[in-house]
Parts: C-alpha cells; structure tokens; sequence
C-alpha cells in the first residue's frame, strides 16, 4: 500500500473504491464500492456501498458503511451505521455507532452510544455511555459506569464484570443509568442499578439499586443494601 | 455420535474451567459458535453444549495451551484458515498423511499440483480417510472426489456433512449442509457420514 495515492473530495462528489494511502471527505461523498486505505476521515457526511478496510478510520460526521468495516483504529464523533459487521481492534466512540451485524474488537471505550444487533465481542469493554447489544457482550473484562438513560443487553458474559452507577455531571440534577439484562455470568461480577433474570458466577456482589430474580453463585455472595436478590442458591 | 446435552454448569463442573475461559475461548473461536444451544428451563435461560464434542475440545485446549498461544490455537482449530498453505507431495508421503494410493487416484480425478494446496490436500485427506477404512470402494472415491471438486470453493465454510448412501450395490454420494435428521428408505443404507469440520480439524492435527 506504499505508492496508493490519496482521495480528497470537498464539496460534494463520489468516487469509486479501491485502494488507498487516505481519504479524506469534507462535504458530502459516495464510494461506490469496496474501497481499502490506511486512513479515512469523513468531516461532512458519507456513504460507502462496499466494504471499508483500513488502518484508521476518523468519523466526525457521518457515514454510512452499507456492508463491513474492518480497521485497526476507529473513532467516532459523529455518527456511524454499519449494514453488516464491524471487526475493529481500537474503538473510541464519542458519538454514536450503529451496527447491524455483530461487532468484533479488542479495545472498546466507549462514551457516547453504540447498538449492536448480533454479538459485541471484545477483550475489553469499557463504557460510561450507553449500549444496546441485542445479542452477547462477551468481553474478558467488562467495566460500566451507568450516567444516564438505561443500557440493554440480552447476555452479558466474561471474567471481571463491573457495572457501577454514576451520576450526572450537573448536580442538583437527579438522573441515575440503569442495565437491563436477561443473564449475566462472569467470575468475579459486582452490579448496581442493574435488573437481570439471572446472574451467576464464581464471586456475586450485588449492590444498590439492583433487581435480580436468581443468583447462582460458586464461592461468595453479597447483597448489599438496597438491592433485591429474589433468590440465591450455592452451586458446585 | 451421541446427541446427548450437557449444560454450562455441568460443564464447568466438570472441566474445572471459568466464565472468563469459556468466554475468552467463544471468542477466539475455539469453541464454535452453534454449540452454544439456548433452551428455557424452569430455573429460566440456560445454555447446553453437544457433551461429547465439547468435553473432547476442551480436553484438547487445555492439553495444547501450555504450548500455544489462544491465537495459535485458533489458527489450529478453525475450519477456514489453513487456506493458503500448501503442501509438498513428498512431505505428505513422508510423513503418512495421506497415502500413494490416495494421492494417484486424486491426480487421476482431479488433477494434481505439486505443491498442494490446502483444499484439495482436505479433499485427498478426506478420500485418504474413508478408503483406508474400507467404508468405500475405489469407485466411489471418484464419485466423492466429483463432488469434493464441485463443491470446493464452500466446502468447510459451514456445517458440511458428507453422506454416501447405498442401495442395492449403487452408491450416491451427496454434500448437505446443517441436516439433522437423514431419513431414508428401508431398502437404502446410509454408509458414510462425515462432518467436513471435524476432518479438516484432525488433519490440521496431523499437519
């Protein structure tokens, strides 16, 4: 990918795929088919039809990718919809992402939001925005601060979970995050404002604001005040 | 192959293993993405695994994890990613992967490259395999090399089963994807019934 030569569009334009050293959109862009480059900025708004593959991509607009994104590092400030999967290995959103598919990564920070309709898998995933996975979060450590509004997740899984509440930035304004999940299970999990079917694993604290049907536990569970446990049973 | 079901929490008994490995693994791939069977039960959702399968793949894991890396590992064990190596014919021989009588009756049908690439080594594999068991006959190794050939390009891709199905001395041979049930009639018999995966698992083994 030395020799490939850059794409810069202002104004308003659209230009095939292809390969690519950096594109750069100001305005408004289509790409009409895959296209590959080592990075990509969009500043105004842009579509691509195809697949994007490449080593940087920056959104502060917003973009539309109708197939797959692949890439080592993504930030997102504006807004991102992606029409199939997404495998990054650096994610930081500030905006928003929007991914039909499933989401694979390594690093996921996250402080605006992201909707993942299939399965968000990561090493780590480390949020105090807001997330909907329809599917699996599946990440060896999973750290969430709850500011605002109420993330959902269908099953929630891996070694270190970590759901804590935060307040608001403003005082004097009370606006607490809440977690909906069906079945989280980790080996060392610790949960607030959180209201799951199921937790189970090895080490099970639950804290306040919590409402939880069932916890199956291996080692050592805590409730702690204010929290509902319906039911706790030691397993193993 | 036995169907029986072993939920998570048995399986973790058993094995010994955490959330986070179970986890780590299912991301990596390792264990693959439809054994995971999600069933309602009374104490609400719970996930099984097919107990055979599984408890071997981890065995396997946890035997070849002092040595190799998770990524190794995966690379190992994924159906789709030896493609593009390839192989000496000489190397092959040496080493027992496959047989002469295999390999010429391959070059006869197919055609041969020397080197071999890896989806055509898995189809040699595959002919290798069933003609050493005697489950075939020379004959019908060229009919499954036919439609080892046609379906090449997808083959391994998903849950590929290949069947040969004998009645009254004639076989067919045919390539399904994710069946679970084959019924067929009394008079016919079904011979051969081979998951593509698991050969391309255990000659990556050998590899």
């Amino acid at each position: 990918m030395t020799k490939a030569s850059n794409l810069m569009m202002n104004g308003s334009g659209s230009a095939a795929g292809g390969l690519y050293n950096k594109v750069r959109i100001m305005g408004e862009g289509i790409i009409t088919d895959d296209i590959e480059c080592n990075f990509f900025k969009t500043y105004g708004s842009s579509e691509a039809s195809g697949n994007v593959k490449g080593g940087n991509l920056e959104i502060f607009g917003e973009t539309e990718v109708k197939r797959n994104v692949q890439a080592s590092n993504l930030k997102v400030y504006g807004t991102l919809s992606i029409g199939e999967s997404a495998m990054v290995e650096n994610t930081k959103i500030r905006g928003s992402v929007d991914v039909a598919g499933k989401f694979t990564g390594d690093k996921v920070d996250l402080k605006g939001s992201i909707a993942v309709k299939g399965d968000l898998e990561a090493e780590e995933f480390i949020s105090s925005g807001l997330f909907e996975v329809s599917g699996l979060l599946n990440a060896d450590v999973i750290d969430v601060k709850l500011r605002y509004s109420t993330s959902q997740v269908q099953e929630m899984g891996g070694q270190t979970i970590r759901v804590q509440k935060k307040g608001a930035f403003l005082p004097f304004v009370k606006n607490e995050g809440f977690l909906e999940a069906t079945v989280i299970e980790g080996d060392d999990v610790f949960l607030e404002n959180t209201t799951a079917d199921i937790v189970r694993g090895k080490i099970v604290r639950i804290g306040a604001g919590c409402e939880i049907q069932l916890v199956e536990y291996y080692d050592e569970f805590k409730a702690l005040s204010g929290s509902s446990v319906k039911e706790h049973r030691k397993i193993g | 192959m036995s169907n029986e079901l072993i939920s998570k929490k048995d399986l973790l008994d058993l094995t010994g293993i955490s959330y986070g490995q179970l986890y780590r693994w299912k991301r990596k791939n390792l264990i693959p993405e439809e054994w995971f069977i999600r069933k309602s039960t009374f104490t609400g959702q719970e996930t099984f695994f097919p107990k055979e399968k599984v408890l071997e793949r981890i065995d396997k894991i946890q035997s070849m994890k002092e040595t190799l890396s998770l990524d190794e590992l995966a690379e190992r064990l994924s159906p789709s990613s030896a493609a593009g190596m390839e192989f000496s014919k000489n190397e092959l021989l040496k080493r027992n992967i496959v047989t002469n009588t295999s390999l010429e009756l391959y070059g006869n049908e197919s055609g041969i490259s020397d080197p071999l690439p890896f989806d055509q080594l898995l189809e040699v594999f595959i002919l290798d395999k069933l003609l050493s068991s005697g489950d075939i006959s020379l004959d019908e190794g060229r009919m499954l090399l036919q439609v080892l050939k046609e379906a090449r390009s997808i083959l391994g891709k998903s849950k590929h089963e290949l069947l040969l199905i004998r009645k009254l001395g004639v076989t067919s041979c045919l390539l399904v994807n994710g069946a679970e049930n084959i019924i067929v009639d009394q008079g016919s018999k079904v011979t051969v019934r081979l998951s593509v995966r698991s050969c391309i698992e255990e000659l990556k083994t050998n590899l």
